[in-house]
């Protein structure tokens, strides 16, 4: 349970910054975070096609301080930048989209995905190696057989640990827009990935073959005005999953009645305030992330200027409404011009879904408490803070009169923006990716 | 006695939608529209970025066919279904670049029928539309795809014929299928939609006479239009000209038939020049 203390700066106390590669290569922008279901292992991707995995140091005696620190666990190249010759484009290595599988045995399983592939990878441990082959050398040269004169049986001797990661499956060439989601169901089977325009069921051992579950692509594409933005399954139930729009609508499917679910069974939209109607009003209602509740229960979305919670009982408007950054509303107009009003943020539940954060810009990123609906704005941010310091709130001035410490909107680096954090499924433990750094930020309330 | 302080009227809704509000309509159309022609250079541009300028492009437009902006409560229809172009291009590199080609029909430029009084202006946009649309595809098949001056073609869908001719005298000097895009250099013709539709609401293009050299562009509008009722029979080769129908031509260009003077004939013999040139490649191919 997150415990709000109250005063909110005392919340968070930053307990380690990792910095993941040089700010000066754009492949090292972080595209993706994500904990696994025990929250041990924290995996992101980036930009140029690499995953890095972290892992949590246990409690140790020795390092009493470095409880709970998060270090690098291992590093692979998951995709590389492809050509699609037909269409003579390129396709981009970057990640999209990280998720774990539960974990079944000693190995750690993980689905990442770029725009058009998706790959399994299994991460496991050997820390072990037999030692006293007959027939090969400590150095592994071949001995010559006819010099063997005993046999031994090969021993298991410990050695440094090496973390492995290997590809055990490659989902391709099944979308034929870009993948944005990708989702796992709780069967533990079967995932779904989803493009712009389609949705594909797969079963994690078969590669050659996937179903299509949705499909919106109009017979005439000029008749294109909605595409799919994120899909996610339920957690429990195997048969449902949700689907967001660039409309700002949330379509919850149930694999059961239909083996093609262009129809959905529920509707989510609410409606619009038509005093706010603008120019921009399509563009900021376009969901950018759709996540369920560890309970079931909700929904969150994530539009441009907030988050919206939704009970799945009902469709017509969301239960909670959590503005994010308000005071952009009426700077939307360069906000196009700069294409930051296409920005897609995420946002992540705690794990007893009590709280919900998501990023902003100026690397800052808001957590939002549903019970007592107060909610605090930080920043990840080096100059800032330094370690294991308690973390202070930050307040963007508004008005005209700026206060000590506030920052007027006009001085918000857009540049600066958290598109992905992520929440530890049981503990107060965040990750936030700001740029190409990665923050981890732990509650260290004892 | 003093007169009483008389309460002030929050400014109604009406009065509130007035220069402040077209001018940000407008820089949002500019704005748009720049992104759009970008959009058009990159080869994947994202799909879901592209479906939400077209649809913000597409409500400005349509906000324009509602004079009475005072109706707030007026849900704004955008037609989804667009009129499909006649003339579906062979080959498109984005599937969604269909939507290009057929966005300004959705628009039915009403403001160009407000304040024009000429009968021309009351054009059927989807006329003037498979004009536009039609010249552009027989560009794109005689370029193929990936062309390098796609930047440049990226105008070619979004103007009524009117707009590709304002621009034809600056274009001439470039390559013959940039007659209409020449508008990237020049300052005084403007963008495409911006002359369309400046603040006045009209239909700016034609008024411009100065760009208009009548009898080169007469000519160079028959020729296009065969070339529009080829692709209506279907045939996407060869280009025998077909006899048209001069008086659906001349409500195109009333205002070009009328004035004959102000011509250079130099200017005049340097476009024929160019336009032979340009026929003789739509013939060939």
């Amino acid at each position: 349970m997150l415990a709000w203390s109250k005063e909110l700066s005392g919340i968070f106390r930053l307990s380690l910054i990792m910095q993941l590669l040089c700010p000066l290569f754009a492949a090292d922008i972080i595209s993706t975070v994500e904990f696994n279901y025990s929250g041990d292992l924290l995996a992101t991707g980036d930009k140029g096609g690499r995953v890095v995995i972290f892992q949590r140091e246990q409690e140790s005696k020795n390092r009493p301080l470095s409880r709970g620190e998060y270090n690098v666990y291992s590093t692979f190249q998951s995709h590389e930048p492809e050509f699609d010759y037909l269409k003579s484009l390129e396709i981009e290595e970057k990640i999209n989209k990280i998720r774990w599988l539960p974990q079944q045995n000693a190995a750690h399983f993980l689905l990442s995905t770029n725009d058009k592939t998706i790959k399994l990878w299994k991460i496991s441990e050997r820390d072990k190696r037999a030692e006293g082959y007959n027939l090969k050398d400590e150095d592994g040269r071949l001995r010559d057989p006819f010099r063997i004169t005993s046999l031994r049986v090969p021993v298991l001797m410990p050695m440094d640990l090496m973390v492995e990661a290997s590809p055990r499956r490659i989902f391709a060439n099944a979308h034929t827009y870009h993948i944005n989601s990708i989702s796992v169901n709780s069967d533990h089977e079967t995932y779904l990935s989803a493009d712009d325009l389609r949705i594909n069921l797969w079963h994690l051992e078969i590669t050659d073959r996937s179903f299509n579950i949705v499909d919106i692509k109009p017979a005439n594409m000029e008749e294109l005005t909605e595409v799919i933005t994120a899909a996610e399954c339920h957690p429990h139930q195997c048969n449902v999953f949700v689907y967001s729009s660039s409309k700002g609508t949330i379509r919850l499917c149930d694999m059961r009645a239909a083996a093609l679910c262009d129809r959905h069974s529920k509707f989510f939209e609410e409606p619009e305030d038509p005093s706010s109607r603008s120019f921009f009003s399509e563009i900021i209602s376009s969901i950018s992330d759709v996540k369920f509740s560890h309970s079931g229960r909700y929904m969150m979305t994530r539009d441009y200027l907030s988050v919206k919670v939704w009970d799945l009982n009902m469709e017509n408007r969301p239960v909670e409404t959590y503005q994010v950054h308000e005071y952009l509303r009426s700077k939307l107009c360069s906000l196009y011009e700069n294409d930051c009003i296409f920005d897609k943020f995420e946002c992540c539940w705690n794990g007893s879904d009590s709280a919900i954060m998501t990023g902003s810009y100026n690397n800052f990123f808001r957590m939002f408490d549903r019970n007592t609906r107060r909610d605090i704005t930080l920043e990840a941010s080096r100059e800032n803070s330094k370690p294991r310091a308690i973390l202070k709130p930050r307040k963007v001035c508004t008005s005209g009169k700026r206060k000590k410490d506030e920052i007027s909107v006009d001085s918000l680096d857009f540049n600066k923006k958290i598109l992905h954090t992520a929440w530890h499924p049981k503990e107060n433990v965040i990750a936030v990716a700001a740029t190409n750094n990665l923050y981890i930020f732990q509650d260290k309330i004892n | 006695m003093t007169a009483k302080g008389l309460k002030r009227k929050l400014p109604s809704e009406q009065e509130q939608i007035g220069p402040a509000w077209e001018h940000q309509r407008q820089s949002v159309l500019d704005i748009s529209i720049e992104k759009y022609q970008q959009d058009l250079t990159l080869i994947e541009p994202s799909l879901r970025r592209s479906v939400l300028i077209a649809n913000t492009l597409r409500q400005i437009q349509s906000d324009e066919l509602q004079p009475n902006h005072n109706d707030m409560d007026v849900s704004f229809v955008i037609p989804a279904k667009t009129p499909p172009s006649p003339f579906q291009p062979s080959i498109l590199q984005s599937n969604f670049s269909h939507q290009v080609q057929s966005f300004p029909s959705v628009a039915d430029c009403p403001s160009l029928t407000e304040a024009g009084g000429d009968d021309w202006m009351s054009t059927s946009p989807e006329e003037e539309f498979s004009l536009s649309t039609a010249i552009s595809s027989i560009l794109k098949e005689l370029d193929g795809e990936g062309i390098q001056d796609m930047s440049q073609h990226s105008l070619a869908p979004q103007r009524t014929p009117l707009g590709s001719i304002e621009n034809l005298p600056g274009g001439l000097d470039s390559r013959p299928r940039s007659w209409w895009a020449g508008q990237r250099g020049g300052e005084e013709r403007g963008r495409g939609f911006e002359v369309l539709s400046p603040p006045g609401g009209v239909g700016v293009g034609v008024t411009r006479t100065t760009y208009l050299h009548d009898v080169a562009l007469d000519s160079l509008l028959l020729d296009m239009d065969m070339c529009v009722f080829d692709r209506e029979v279907g045939s996407l080769g060869g280009r025998a000209f077909s006899v048209v129908n001069n008086e659906e031509l001349v409500k195109y260009l009333p205002p070009l038939s009328a004035s004959t003077s102000g011509v250079l004939p130099s200017q005049n013999a340097k476009d024929l020049h160019e336009l032979e040139h340009i026929m003789e490649i739509l013939v060939e191919s």
